[in-house]
């Protein structure tokens, strides 16, 4: 019996990160793209929402999150399908590993851990896409790229801090810290 | 329940890594096909897409508008003294491309070829691809074909790479997948254009195609006319740096290129087939002009 609800459980769960994988491929794409051409630097949400329901939720359902949030956005891409997917997934599930060790109990705390996390999976996302053909310079890619987009998303972990304290991104809002019940 | 997944967990685990870094090696190339889940996706997006555009175009244009109304007057001013300028520069080149037209007649050189512009709306740009591609609300209801040029009054943009019935996908000059043909405007130097080596987008790679080519910081290149997609003597960008290439005989340039790629909104597609309309009145026995 408790397995038929944990399955209906998780299908919830998947229809609503579809949707919320949906809706941040919308808004990633169509208004932040337009909003923040910052010296050709992107401002990324993903990472962020991703960080939260780690926080909020814990490692499965954040690398479930991931998974399909990196799937919409490499079948949108239409190019290298599968290392969005994964790279996402993979820091998801790291987040929530994270959270439960790590007690987020400031809005700095949050942006270390958001622009490490960031910071990995621009990473591991450039390195693949490096590996498979484009030929980028490491430095280039490190330095250039994936460290000034993790410093700038960093600038989004206070407001997003502030929301998931309010209880967003998860279930009991406002109730017991990520990881910690 | 739970015991029958643990012993399944492993291999599912290696099952999935084999099957993500098979599709990453399968979809590393450009491809003109999208799979009807890519385009489903795309054109399930593409009128939320608009809408958001729209909505961000227009609040732009209203900063803008608020902005600049004190300087109006001046601007006016300034804007019809440009026009008389350019009025005069027009008539100019009329006649140049009349005594053209001539020449190239007496000298039985082909015409080049004529193509009709497509104007579309940037909707919207990949998250982890910025530099490399765009999606604009036109496609192949539109004419649009894989292969077409993509421009803006400031020069090449880049190419269509595939298209959705409302969408279509351009691949950017500075994408390190796009490599252009160009000639340097001052000593019609041969030349090789890339995006590689920037991932900011804001510089390519100029690479001479021949040993003896020098190439000059200031110089400008344009397409070269050589390839089946780009028209030539559209501007591409100008060269900012020279340095010796990795044989110590040649030159390799590094280029601003006169499209800013970060702030696109919108573009014009070169149609260089006919439209479906325009196929359709030529087949229905359409005088298609």
């Amino acid at each position: 019996m408790n397995s038929i609800w944990d399955l209906r459980r998780t299908a919830l769960e998947l229809g609503g990160f579809a949707l919320i994988a949906l809706l941040l491929l919308l808004v990633q794409s169509a208004l932040i793209s337009g909003l923040f051409p910052w010296g050709g630097y992107r401002l990324g949400l993903s990472a962020l929402v991703v960080t939260a329901v780690a926080a909020r939720r814990g490692a499965g359902s954040a690398g479930r999150l991931g998974l399909l949030i990196g799937l919409t956005s490499d079948l949108f891409a239409g190019r290298y399908i599968g290392l969005g997917a994964g790279s996402y997934a993979l820091l998801g599930f790291t987040a929530g590993t994270v959270a439960r060790r790590v007690y987020f109990d400031s809005s700095v705390g949050w942006m270390i851990v958001s622009a490490c996390i960031g910071l990995a999976q621009r990473l591991i996302y450039l390195l693949g896409v490096a590996a498979y053909s484009a030929p980028y310079h490491l430095g280039d890619v490190i330095f250039r790229q994936a460290v000034p987009e993790a410093v700038l998303n960093a600038l989004l972990a206070a407001p997003a801090y502030w929301l998931v304290r309010r209880g967003w991104f998860g279930r009991g809002l406002g109730g017991a810290r990520v990881g910690l019940e | 329940m739970e015991g029958r997944w643990r012993k399944w967990r492993v291999p599912l685990i290696i099952l999935a890594v084999l099957v993500i870094f098979g599709s990453i090696y399968v979809t590393s190339r450009p491809r003109e096909r999208r799979t009807w889940v890519e385009s489903g996706l795309s054109e399930l997006l593409a009128p939320a897409q608009t809408a958001l555009s729209d909505a961000l175009y227009e609040g732009r244009a209203a900063v803008a508008y608020v902005a600049r109304m004190g300087g109006n007057a001046r601007e006016n001013a300034a804007l019809k003294q440009q026009i008389a300028s350019l009025q005069a520069e027009r008539d100019q080149l009329l006649e140049y491309k009349r005594e053209n037209e001539t020449l190239r007649r007496l000298l039985g050189l082909e015409q080049s070829r004529p193509y009709r512009l497509v104007t579309a709306e940037v909707i919207a740009r990949p998250a982890d691809s910025w530099f490399d591609f765009l999606v604009i609300n036109r496609g192949s209801s539109s004419g649009i074909k894989s292969g077409q040029p993509v421009l803006t009054e400031a020069g090449v943009v880049g190419r269509i790479l595939s298209t959705t019935a409302h969408t279509a996908r351009v691949l950017l000059l500075s994408s390190p997948r796009s490599a252009t043909g160009g000639l340097t405007r001052s000593g019609g130097e041969l030349v090789l254009v890339e995006g590689k080596d920037d991932p900011q987008g804001s510089l390519l790679t100029v690479e001479p195609l021949t040993r003896s080519a020098h190439l000059q910081v200031g110089d400008v290149v344009v397409t070269s006319g050589f390839s089946d997609i780009y028209p030539k003597g559209l501007p591409v960008a100008q060269i900012v740096s020279v340095a010796q290439g990795l044989d110590d005989s040649s030159e390799v340039a590094r280029a601003a290129p006169f499209v800013d790629f970060g702030r696109l909104e919108w573009v014009s597609v070169a149609l260089t087939s006919p439209t479906p309309d325009e196929a359709a009145a030529v087949a229905g026995g359409g005088d298609g002009s």
